[in-house]
């Protein structure tokens, strides 16, 4: 007994800084919670399409943009880019799937696939930067404002409303009426504003909930500061909901997104949105035409979607991971 | 060995003055509090290392607001905290806060809400190192091990990286007595923390205390509602009514001897396992009220049966009656009598 505390004395005189302390925690925090969350299928499931994704757009789209669809010179006047250009080659566009355009030609002749490849990074940028900045905003603040209470309480919550009543797609039509708004411009505008309003009012108030439970006093009995319990207790508390509103709101600003791009009101390049934008306006969408030429508006179509449920299956997963009382074991 | 003795006698880790906290009673959201709850007002007492002091009193008069305040949840609105003789009242700087926490704990009624589901069992009860910095990863590990081991959570390794909803209510509580216990503190609030648990379990625990506390040679305050947990945990017994500080003795003093009309009511309604025993049975009228704006009367005066007329006139100060005993009652104040 006596040697195992003169060890113990010994060790404690080694120092070894809190923040290595946190670190090696964390790292295995990361371990045990991936592995709750890999055994739960749906969040699996989305994490999978999500990769898919992702390895499509970050990986085969710059190989096969450098390789199969480098601008051709066509002729010494015409050059022809998948993403922009018009492939005279094909007698009529848009060209159904063929094995020169596996998803076909839209009315511009332009390769569907390579509309759709080159659109995804933009697309998962936009929505996880909108939804970390949505988040984060939203986080701090409820948090802040329900442990401090009194009149910055008061502050935010009147911002929240105001925020709540914020006519958001006719703000962004002025907007974009104003100046040129771009992808990131996009994502920053949707996160502030979607962070200041409703998520803020929802995690305010399970951040009140417990903030009154006894392990905050505990806590405070110990000597714990008021933005450690924020840190350590309140926000570890409130993250389910927080994880879940991220994956909302990436799915919110990939519809946004899409919503604007379909009125033509980006300023951007290529994106999913402005696919379907770029079939409809062409009047490929009317009708019996919406059968025909399915592969203008399948691809973008089924990629919004997809990615959207993704990133829904994705927090399902993380739900599981923060709460544990949602755990089969 | 005298010397010794003498020496142990003096060593008072708490002593407090004339401790009051009232809480403000707003009426509306603009007006400013103008009369005030008095959920603790002027009590004193003082705890040597070593023993255990039971604060007894119905629900609501008082006993967790002055657990609290003593650990400094609550700031004192009047009245001097003296800790290890060090004046605590008013705690300023970091460096003396820091101190003060790392010496004082608390361990709560409800071990289902005590514990943040959130964390594991070794985040819980290495806390309070982690918040005062102390030691490396290692050491906090060993000592969890070591403290959750000596509360008899063992092997300590399976509980380690377990969450508090997957641990007994008995459990919960021992690793909420393991984690205020993992810094060696001189003075703990424990706040019912049998109250929740399952009659089977309750003895464990409270022996398990009464273990750590000689072997740890700390300071309790035990706040209770049941005499018979008061009685097998304390050395002191001190009774609580509104606010108050009613009755203050030895234990078994108070146990054997109450003075106190309102001590008298509450131990003639501890049940005796006997069904030859009969006693007198104390009847007390009403019901505990609120403590706001006080008249300058005794408090117990509504339901007391031997209320005088002095009574409604002041409030009986607290008086030694011999040996230590002190009650606060005309009855036994031979000036007044």
């Amino acid at each position: 007994m006596s040697n195992t505390t003169e060890e113990m004395t010994a060790s404690s005189e080694v120092f070894e800084s809190p923040f290595k302390i946190k670190l090696k925690l964390m790292w295995r925090a990361f371990k045990e919670n991936w592995k709750i969350f890999s055994e739960s299928k749906i969040g699996m499931l989305g994490f999978w399409i999500v990769i898919i994704f992702a390895v499509a757009g970050f990986i085969v789209y710059p190989i096969l943009a450098s390789t199969v669809w480098k601008s051709t010179s066509l002729s010494s006047m015409v050059s022809y880019n998948p993403v922009t250009g018009y492939d005279f080659t094909i007698a009529s566009n848009p060209a159904p799937p063929s094995l020169t355009h596996l998803l076909g030609t839209d009315p511009l002749g332009r390769d569907i696939l390579a509309q759709l490849l080159y659109s995804t990074p933009r697309e998962f940028a936009l929505g996880i930067i909108a939804a970390l900045i949505t988040v984060f905003l939203g986080t701090t603040i409820g948090t802040i404002s329900a442990f401090y209470g009194g009149v910055v309480d008061t502050f935010f919550m009147r911002l929240a409303d105001l925020t709540l009543l914020f006519p958001f797609i006719p703000f962004l039509i002025v907007i974009s009426g104003m100046m040129t708004v771009n992808l990131f411009m996009l994502a920053l505008i949707l996160g502030v504003l979607s962070g200041f309003g409703g998520i803020t009012i929802i995690l305010r108030s399970q951040a009140m909930i417990v903030k009154v439970k006894p392990f905050i006093e505990s806590a405070k009995v110990s000597g714990a500061s008021n933005p450690y319990i924020i840190v350590n207790h309140i926000i570890p508390n409130i993250m389910p909901l927080s994880f879940l509103y991220m994956m909302f709101n990436v799915t919110g600003a990939i519809f946004s997104e899409a919503v604007l791009s379909f009125f033509g009101l980006l300023n951007i390049r290529m994106s999913w949105g402005l696919m379907i934008y770029t079939a409809d306006t062409a009047g490929y969408i009317v009708g019996t035409n919406i059968g025909t030429y399915w592969w203008l508006w399948l691809p973008p179509g089924a990629a919004i979607t997809l990615i959207c449920g993704a990133f829904y299956f994705i927090g399902r997963g993380l739900d599981e991971v923060v709460n544990p009382r949602l755990r089969r074991r | 060995m005298p010397k010794v003795e003498m020496a142990n006698a003096t060593d008072v880790v708490l002593k407090v003055e004339n401790l009051k906290k009232f809480f403000p009673v707003r009426k509306g959201v603009f007006s400013r509090a103008k009369s005030f709850l008095h959920a603790v007002d002027d009590i004193s007492f003082e705890i040597k290392r070593g023993e255990v002091l039971a604060l007894v009193g119905e629900s609501g008069c008082g006993k967790t607001t002055t657990g609290k305040t003593l650990v400094k949840l609550y700031e004192p609105t009047g009245g001097k905290i003296k800790f290890l003789d060090r004046d605590v009242t008013d705690l300023r700087s970091d460096v003396d806060k820091k101190w003060f926490h790392s010496k004082s704990q608390m361990i709560f009624q409800d071990p289902f809400e005590s514990l943040n589901p959130r964390k594991t069992i070794f985040d819980i009860v290495s806390e309070p190192m982690n918040i005062q910095n102390k030691g490396n990863l290692k050491y906090r590990e060993e000592k969890t091990m070591e403290i959750l081991k000596r509360v008899g959570i063992s092997p300590p390794n399976a509980f380690l990286w377990r969450y508090p909803h997957e641990l007994s209510g008995g459990q919960r509580q021992r690793v909420a007595i393991a984690r205020a216990l993992v810094m060696n503190p001189e003075f703990v609030v424990a706040d019912e923390p049998t109250s929740m648990l399952d009659v089977s379990i309750r003895t464990q625990v409270m022996k398990l205390m009464m273990d750590l506390i000689s072997d740890m040679n700390m300071s309790f305050l035990y706040i209770t509602h049941d005499f018979a947990v008061a009685r097998y945990m304390s050395d002191y017994i001190s009774v609580m009514y509104l606010g108050k500080m009613v009755e203050y003795g030895k234990t078994e003093e108070i146990i054997q001897n109450p003075l106190h009309p309102y001590t008298k009511a509450l131990i003639s309604s501890v049940p005796v396992p006997d069904p030859e025993f009969k006693r007198k049975s104390i009847q007390i009228k009403g019901g505990i009220g609120k403590a706001i704006d006080p008249l300058p009367r005794c408090r117990f005066y509504d339901r007391c049966l031997l209320a005088m007329d002095i009574c409604a006139k002041k409030e009986p100060p607290l008086l030694d009656v011999g040996s230590g005993h002190k009650v606060a009652c005309f009855l036994y104040d031979k000036k007044e009598k």
